[in-house]
């Protein structure tokens, strides 16, 4: 046994001054009578009557001295050890969106955290405790906390997620707890029936019969003065006739009305339509109400327009280029010749052809055929090297999602080159596209001034790759990754990642989450990323040096999730069990609380017993 | 201090009441009490047969008119009786709110009164320690108690009280008359052994047990040190509490029912009295009611 806090059992020394205390109250009145014979004869009776009459004089001060003792103990904190009875328990908990469907009167998330606080609660002190959260990614909440009550404030401030649920993340971490210790317990609590199961145990929170209807896969198209609103409907457990409203350009009023009958399990394309010359967005709704909110309800909403560029092109020859960017791009291109480039700011991204400027802009930036090397640039040039006989430039092979990106629709065969810049010290951050004798000749990254930048090794002069498609391509490809939309993409299902291309002008960008969270995503790189947890709009706000912009996205509830019926398949943690404990303890602080509570009573009960001789 | 206060009316009253005996009366002298032997008295008991040398005044002449034959008419004897009454001059007698020596004297006085006015001879003894007092002795017709009966005003309630010891060497008397003790009995002193000799003697014993209202319903409460009265170094050290009195309530109904039994099984009575209780309650409805007077 060892106490908590020692100094409590200072408190004891009440004791002997409680017996001092009775000592010297316990005056007698003395009193002469004419005989004592009969109150002598009557202990005799009162004996026979009171059997334990002996303690009744001292059974109050016995009582009291028992409240000092335990309330001494109880400031003290004695905690006894007790050996084999503590256990490491992993709890797995399902965040996903599905954990959000209603079951009685709390949402199955809720359930699952009454079951985990439930089961940390019984458990005996000295056990320890890990919380691994499950939704489209995994996070470890506390690793083997001992402490029952700061593992269940933690618990409960843990929020669910509209997501996905993926759990080979966790069940890998789980997996290395049962390695570390094969006696401990893990349980995972999700509200999907999963058929088996091996060294864990399933907690299931689910309610397998509520009902659950689901809109999905929103696309719209403008025709002729008319929005054509898709979507697909579902209703899971029950027959149902669902109505499914329209509204366009977040309008109060419903554009349209479609109603559908569904069996349980069946799902149903419906489309709505409603008058609109242009729209910002549309919304469509089933109206019945069941016990998972968030999937019914989708917005589209329209990015087109958004963003617009200026190109500054300073050539000496420009006409080929300048030709290519009226092509492929509607954004206004100034041409000047590099005598006339004066660091002319402004421009959303800077052509430099057969020309080197002494300062890069602060903008996106294409050197071509650079010869000279430039602060910032992010690279060096050891020089301009000649070739007897045309090479062959090879296209990357890289997987990275840049590479993938940037050469989307590029073959890359038969690109010979006369002449190409020979580069060193190149920033690790930069994607080489295409290469000869391993020195890239085309290559894009983010230089020292955090902007895009296209480098090409080559004039366009001295080689036949502007008589190839591919060039065009690859042309097409740089300029939608030098000239970016913020926000390109609007409709996101819950758990995915919003990706924000953060061009040179952009100062910061927040996002606002449906449930009013606000984040600022990092600006330091040209894309930024956010996961979108929460069912509902999110509005990112972007400011940038010409101006603030704001666009709306949509995070839409995962098909999967809306299910409450939904089987899993098995879990399985590999190894072999043991059933070892560690030692526990045992704090009797709540017996001692009792325990001064009765005797307290019952001090208060002889007291009045003794005061007004009840019965 | 006046203990002997009893008014005229009382007196009165007291003349129209008898005591009744129970035992044979056997009397050394003439009195008014009615023999169960044959005597000289006036009152006729029965006829026989004469006998030569019978008394010659005492044959019914009119029997012997009617039926030629001669006819001794018989006649009760009367004697005198000697009641003898015993009082607890103990200190317990003078403690508490109620003066249980005043009620005992005057119950004495009362006793004594009754006695003499039926002819009879009254003593009374004080049982000091283990021995008797004689404070009336030989007391005989009104006047005689006019003249003695002040001297229960003189005693002194100081000493203890042993009514056995003090009793049973004394000279009781055999059958002819009351013996009336009259204490508290709040002791352990065996008092079994002087009933015994007075029952021994053919005495009608009479036991009056006379406590005070605080004696027969305590009230005092709390942590008590109580100290007795006849001897300092007998306590009762207690907090006293209804379970207390009641136990004791018990122990006063076990000390009574344990007299009355006895003196019942001895052919005696007793009687309880409490000490503020009227004379006239006392002798005018609990003794007649327990058949000691007529």
């Amino acid at each position: 046994m060892s106490f908590l806090y020692p100094l409590g059992l200072i408190g004891l020394i009440g004791v002997p001054l409680l017996i001092l205390i009775y000592i010297l109250r316990s005056k007698y009145n003395e009193q002469t009578i004419p005989s004592t014979y009969l109150w002598t004869l009557s202990e005799k009776f009162f004996k026979r009557r009171n059997p334990l009459s002996g303690l009744t004089g001292i059974i109050s001060l016995i009582l009291q001295i028992l409240m000092v003792i335990f309330a001494s103990l109880a400031i003290a904190r004695p905690i006894f050890t007790v050996p084999e009875s503590a256990s490491e328990y992993c709890f797995v908990l399902d965040c996903s969106g599905s954990m959000n469907t209603v079951n009685g009167n709390k949402t199955c998330f809720e359930l699952a955290k009454n079951e985990i606080e439930d089961m940390i609660d019984d458990a005996r002190l000295g056990s320890s405790y890990t919380l691994i959260t499950v939704s489209s990614d995994t996070s470890v909440v506390y690793e083997r906390l001992t402490d029952k009550k700061l593992a269940v404030e933690l618990l409960r401030d843990t929020g669910c997620s509209d997501g996905t649920v993926e759990y080979s993340d966790a069940l890998e971490r789980a997996q290395q707890y049962f390695d570390e210790n094969t006696s401990s317990l893990i349980y995972l609590v999700t509200d999907r029936e999963y058929t088996d199961a091996e060294n864990l145990e399933i907690v299931n929170v689910s309610s397998q019969n509520a009902a659950n209807y689901a809109i999905s896969d929103a696309s719209g198209a403008l025709t002729d003065g008319t929005l054509y609103a898709n979507a697909t409907v579902s209703s899971y457990t029950s027959d149902a006739t669902l109505t499914v409203e329209l509204y366009i350009n977040g309008s109060d009023r419903a554009a349209d009305t479609a109603t559908v009958s569904l069996k349980a399990g069946e799902s149903a394309a419906v489309e709505l339509s409603g008058k609109a010359t242009a729209y910002s967005s549309f919304r469509m709704v089933i109206t019945n109400s069941d016990n998972l909110a968030t999937d019914n309800e989708i917005i589209c909403y329209n990015l087109t327009s958004e963003d617009s560029y200026s190109i500054l092109l300073v050539s000496e020859t420009p006409l080929f280029y300048r030709a290519l960017f009226d092509a492929l791009t509607d954004s206004v291109v100034d041409v000047i010749t590099p005598e006339e480039y004066m660091g002319q700011s402004g421009y959303g991204l800077y052509v430099f052809h057969s020309y080197t400027p002494d300062v890069l802009p602060d903008a996106a930036v294409w050197l071509i055929n650079s010869s000279e090397s430039v602060d910032d640039s992010g690279f060096g040039i050891r020089g301009i090297i000649g070739l007897d006989t045309p090479g062959q430039a090879v296209k990357s092979n890289s997987t990275s999602t840049r590479a993938r990106e940037l050469l989307s629709g590029v073959e890359g065969k038969d690109i010979f080159i006369s002449e190409y810049v020979k580069y060193s010290g190149m920033y690790t951050q930069f994607t080489t596209l295409f290469s000869y004798d391993s020195n890239p000749l085309i290559f894009a990254g983010v230089n020292a001034l955090g902007n895009r930048e296209v480098v090409f090794g080559f004039d366009i002069h001295k080689a036949h790759f502007a008589m190839l498609t591919d060039f065009v391509v690859l042309l097409s490809n740089l300029l939608e990754y030098s000239c970016p939309a913020v926000v390109e993409e609007a409709s996101y299902v819950c758990g995915e990642e919003m990706k924000v291309n953060i061009t040179a002008n952009i100062d910061s960008v927040k996002v606002i989450s449906p449930d009013g969270e606000e984040n600022y995503i990092d600006t330091s790189t040209d894309l930024g990323v956010m996961t979108l947890d929460k069912v509902g709009t999110y509005r990112v706000e972007v400011i940038a040096t010409d101006g603030e912009r704001t666009y709306d996205v949509y995070a839409s509830a995962p098909v999967s999730e809306s299910n409450p019926a939904s089987v899993g398949s098995g879990f399985s943690i590999s190894g072999t069990r043991s059933f070892d404990k560690t030692d526990g303890q045992y704090d009797p602080l709540v017996l001692l609380f009792v325990l001064l509570a009765i005797v307290f009573t019952a001090d208060w009960m002889v007291y009045c017993y003794e005061k007004y001789q009840l019965r | 201090m006046k203990k002997v206060v009893i008014d005229e009316s009382f007196l009165s009253q007291l003349e129209r009441l008898e005591t009744v005996l129970k035992n044979n009366v056997a009397g050394m002298f003439g009195g008014n009490r009615r023999s169960k032997n044959l005597g000289s008295s006036c009152e006729f008991a029965d006829y026989r047969d004469y006998m030569p040398g019978d008394d010659v005044t005492k044959i019914d002449w009119n029997a012997y008119a009617r039926f030629d034959k001669l006819y001794q008419k018989l006649y009760f004897d009367e004697r005198q009786m000697h009641t003898r009454i015993y009082l607890d001059v103990s200190r317990s007698m003078i403690h508490g709110s109620d003066d249980k020596a005043v009620a005992a004297i005057r119950l004495a006085a009362a006793l004594a009164y009754l006695s003499v006015s039926e002819m009879d001879k009254v003593s009374i003894y004080a049982i000091r320690g283990g021995s008797l007092e004689e404070v009336v002795s030989g007391m005989v017709g009104k006047d005689s108690y006019l003249n003695c009966i002040g001297k229960l005003n003189e005693l002194e309630f100081d000493s203890d009280s042993r009514i056995s010891e003090a009793i049973v060497p004394s000279s009781v008397g055999r059958g002819d008359g009351y013996s009336v003790i009259i204490s508290d009995f709040l002791t352990d002193e065996n008092y079994e052994m002087a009933i015994d000799r007075l029952a021994e003697q053919r005495r009608d014993i009479l036991c009056v047990q006379i406590l005070s209202r605080e004696e027969i319903n305590p009230q005092i409460r709390g942590k008590m040190h109580l100290f007795d009265s006849e001897d300092q170094s007998k306590f009762f050290r207690k907090k006293i509490d209804q379970d207390v009195v009641r136990a004791y309530k018990d122990a006063l109904k076990y000390v009574t029912d344990r007299i009355k039994l006895y003196c019942e099984s001895r052919g005696g009575q007793y009687v309880l009295v409490p000490a503020h209780a009227e004379l006239s309650e006392i002798f005018l409805d609990k003794f007649v009611n327990m058949g000691v007077l007529k």
